[in-house]
């Protein structure tokens, strides 16, 4: 049943110098793409398509996917070193890398976000050979129901990120909601809330949202705090410790199983899976208290998780020829320019192909790995800038990032007003995690609401009568009591104690 | 009535036309093309224009660029050409139905009025769809379960104010049923709904579908045009059945505003040449596309009729 003829000849396609070299190129500008704020995986790939007309299809596509990889690793590193992720996916990274190089061990958190992002490439890859074709199947039995319940159990995560203030925290996870109903109603197509104005009518982006909530925030903060004259924060380039990358390797395996399956359900993406990756990550520790505060295992699960997705978004895309996400989408476009019919045929018919895409990918997480150690100690030189330097760098970054993901003037109006407003956030003590986490649900929650109850025709049981749904719903339930009830009880037991 | 409309306005295009062709015809290109999409890169309008770019610069041994505007559903798109765009015939603009609908949803956005309209080159066939294990085999079924069972039938779009929808409209009002649209976050999405039957049935392209249609994973039941597909040779017309429901999804070239007609016959003309370049015959031969080339005049006829009946759709939202 297995061709071995065929894993053969990809393998010995993937190994010639050709096409690790454009890997390795892919890879190299993937992170640049990353790290360069605006740039996304879909516009990274979209820039190099033109010079790939002339490549082989599987060296083209691989270097396309290195590229896709790379990218996911660059997010996180701006997210840790200036408080800004380069792409969506590295939103839930900022939370504990920022407080890590912060604490001077920018290594550390560099090293681990590298790490953690190959692991979860390289077993996502691995799980993609293995069961792609069942897993597609079983990808087809979500429906609008299921999906409403994924975006619950997201949502229900918001009580284990505001631990300091429940309440505080659902006011900014309905602020979230209410950002999202901005732009044009999915079941009319008419204008919603935009104000009279067009630049709204596709919504506000939600890296727009993020990049003045986080990075211009931390400018007006750092500003305010004054002290030009104070010394930059030390820092040490030392990498993780074997010991330390060990104690992590539970949580990344963890991670890259959810990056994997979330990857999967086209439209959920890279930024859902890692938060969705970082809550558990905390509810399962023996340390959740370090979270937020520079915790490894904080560092790791995102990024483990959306380097994963990576493999379970080539499910959809190689067994049902439909894109997850947009970088998924371009790869797409450029398969058919190759005349390449990606649907369960390609199994059959290209196997050499798929099983080049294969082994390029398992080959990326390596050259992802061996790339981002060596860049490492240079990348955390960011630290060394001085702070005055350095934040006013990162005020153009994020002003220049506003302008490169729509080219509009109005948005960076956007990116200021979500600077003050994270600001006044920060001020008053409201968590801006469970209101990004809501613009990243929000959507995806409300239209397959909607959905469902056409499909049903009004009947809410819908949600409770498909056993997939209803599981999703009841673990939401329980998410949402578990940080909760555990508070609770610890209260309790420390009045007896 | 808009039949007849259509016959007017295309008996007084052809003397315009005529009068418009070019004694001393204008070269074009020349230079470097810039093409324009409101589509972000990996949709329909970027991968056009991808696609478009390399064929130019093969034919015409120009150099090319596709410039990405996106937001507010073309709205940034449709302003850029109009107040930005040098009208010398090196900016043009992908259009689609989406630039008549999105002048008609919000106030203050150029329409098609407002630039100028070089050719239409494909029409996207929109058909109807099922999965290969419904019960539902041709046409006929459907209309019969459908009035057997009124809103019992959930039927997939793209997305809501979309052609898709209104084509649906028409084919509900035309057969005299009524079945529960449901709306996606584009076509992919509306596909993926129907191949686990979430969904009895699809309105859409078949290039959107079209390796599960191949393999006969989806079932092609009608097509909401004048002939039957050549690739689908097998699948009647709406109005074989009799009932007369014909999609009009068209793409074509907008330019900015107060171009030389000349100019701009001259850019109709060449990109009208192209269909049997590569990669441009296969892109369109790959994705189900029909040729339609509409010269400038015929075109902008052709929107006029479109764009009422659009607004009508549109009203009939609110």
């Amino acid at each position: 049943m297995i061709d071995y003829a065929s894993i053969g000849e990809a393998f010995l396609n993937v190994m010639t110098p050709y096409t690790l070299f454009f890997l390795f190129l892919g890879v190299l500008i993937g992170i640049v793409a990353g790290i360069l704020p605006g740039i996304n995986g879909a516009i990274g790939i979209s820039l190099i398509l033109p010079f790939t007309f002339g490549m082989e299809p599987a060296a083209a596509l691989i270097m396309m996917l290195g590229l896709w990889g790379g990218q996911n690793f660059g997010g996180g590193v701006t997210a840790a070193l200036i408080h800004a992720p380069g792409a969506a996916s590295g939103a839930a990274t900022l939370f504990d890398g920022y407080p890590l190089a912060q604490k001077g061990q920018a290594g550390k958190a560099l090293g681990i976000i590298c790490i953690a992002s190959s692991i979860g490439w390289f077993l996502s890859t691995i799980l993609l050979a293995l069961i792609a074709l069942p897993l597609a199947a079983f990808a087809l039995r979500f429906s609008a129901p299921e999906y409403f319940a994924v975006g619950i159990f997201g949502l229900s995560m918001v009580a284990s990120l505001a631990t300091k203030n429940i309440f505080k925290g659902a006011i900014a996870t309905l602020f979230g909601l209410l950002i999202v109903t901005i732009g044009t109603d999915p079941f009319s197509g008419l204008p919603r809330f935009t104000f009279g104005r067009y630049e709204l009518m596709d919504g506000i982006n939600f890296l727009i949202v993020m990049i003045g909530v986080f990075a211009l925030a931390e400018v007006l903060v750092q500003v305010q705090r004054g002290g030009v004259q104070e010394k930059m924060v030390s820092f040490s380039r030392e990498l993780p410790s074997w010991p330390e990358i060990r104690a992590l390797l539970p949580v990344i395996l963890r991670s890259s199983g959810i990056g994997m399956l979330v990857g999967t359900a086209p439209g959920a993406g890279g930024s859902i899976a890692a938060f969705i990756a970082y809550s558990e990550a905390k509810r399962f520790s023996r340390k959740p208290e370090e979270f937020g505060h520079g915790s490894h295992e904080g560092v790791a699960a995102p990024e483990a998780a959306n380097n994963a997705t990576e493999g379970g978004a080539m499910v959809p895309l190689l067994a049902l020829g439909v894109p997850g996400s947009g970088a998924a989408a371009v790869i797409l476009a450029a398969m058919v320019l190759y005349g390449l019919r990606p649907g369960p045929q390609i199994f059959v018919q290209q196997p050499v192909l798929v099983y080049s895409l294969f082994f390029g990918l398992a080959m990326g997480a390596v050259v992802l790995l061996i790339l981002g150690l060596l860049l490492t100690p240079y990348l955390a030189m960011v630290m060394r800038i001085p702070r005055p330097y350095l934040i006013t760098g990162i005020a153009g970054v994020a002003f220049m990032a506003a302008m490169a993901i729509t080219g509009l003037l109005f948005d960076v109006r956007l990116v200021l007003l979500f600077g003050v407003i994270g600001y006044i956030m920060r001020r008053y003590e409201f968590p801006a995690a469970p209101m990004i986490l809501a613009l990243v649900l929000g959507f995806m929650i409300e239209t397959n609401l909607r959905r469902s109850l056409i499909l049903s025709d009004g009947d809410w049981s819908i949600f409770f009568t498909r056993p997939i749904a209803a599981t999703i719903l009841g673990l939401a339930i329980l998410s949402f009591l578990f940080p909760i009830l555990r508070t609770l009880l610890s209260r309790r037991s420390s009045l007896k104690g | 009535m808009n039949g007849f409309k259509t016959l007017l306005a295309g008996v007084l295009a052809v003397p315009l036309g005529l009068a418009a062709a070019p004694a001393d015809a204008q070269d074009w290109p020349t230079r470097q093309v810039n093409l324009v999409t409101h589509s972000s890169p990996g949709g329909g309008g970027d991968v056009m224009l991808r696609n478009l770019a390399p064929t130019i610069e093969n034919k015409f041994g120009v150099s090319t660029t596709v410039d990405n505007r996106v937001g507010g559903s073309g709205a940034v798109a449709m302003t850029w050409m109009a107040t930005q765009a040098n009208p010398d015939g090196y900016t043009l603009l992908s259009v689609t139905p989406t630039q008549l609908i999105t002048p008609l949803r919000a106030e203050g956005i150029p329409s098609y009025e407002d630039l100028t309209p070089i050719a239409r080159l494909f029409l996207d066939p929109t058909t109807l769809y099922v999965h290969r294990n419904s019960p539902i085999e041709t046409i006929e079924e459907f209309l019969e379960e459908a009035r057997a069972n009124p809103r019992g039938l959930t039927v997939g779009i793209g997305s809501a104010g979309s052609l898709d929808q209104l084509v649906l409209q028409n084919f509900m009002a035309a057969t005299d049923i009524e079945v529960r649209t449901v709306p996606h976050e584009g076509g992919g999405d509306a596909v993926l709904a129907l191949l686990g039957e979430h969904v009895d049935a699809v309105v859409g392209e078949p290039g959107q579908a079209l390796t599960h249609l191949e393999d006969g994973t989806l079932r092609m039941i009608t097509v909401f045009q004048d002939e039957r597909l050549d690739a689908y040779p097998d699948v009647p017309t709406l109005s074989e059945v009799g009932y007369d429901v014909v999609s009009n999804k068209f793409r074509g070239i907008f330019g900015p505003p107060n171009m030389d007609p000349d100019l701009v016959e001259a850019i109709a003309e060449a990109l009208g040449g192209l269909y049997q370049d590569e990669p441009w015959n296969t892109y369109w031969v790959e994705g189900s596309l029909n040729p339609a080339f509409l010269g400038p005049d015929d075109f902008k006829a052709n929107l006029d009729v479109a764009n009422e009946e659009l607004r009508s759709f549109i009203e009939s939202l609110n």
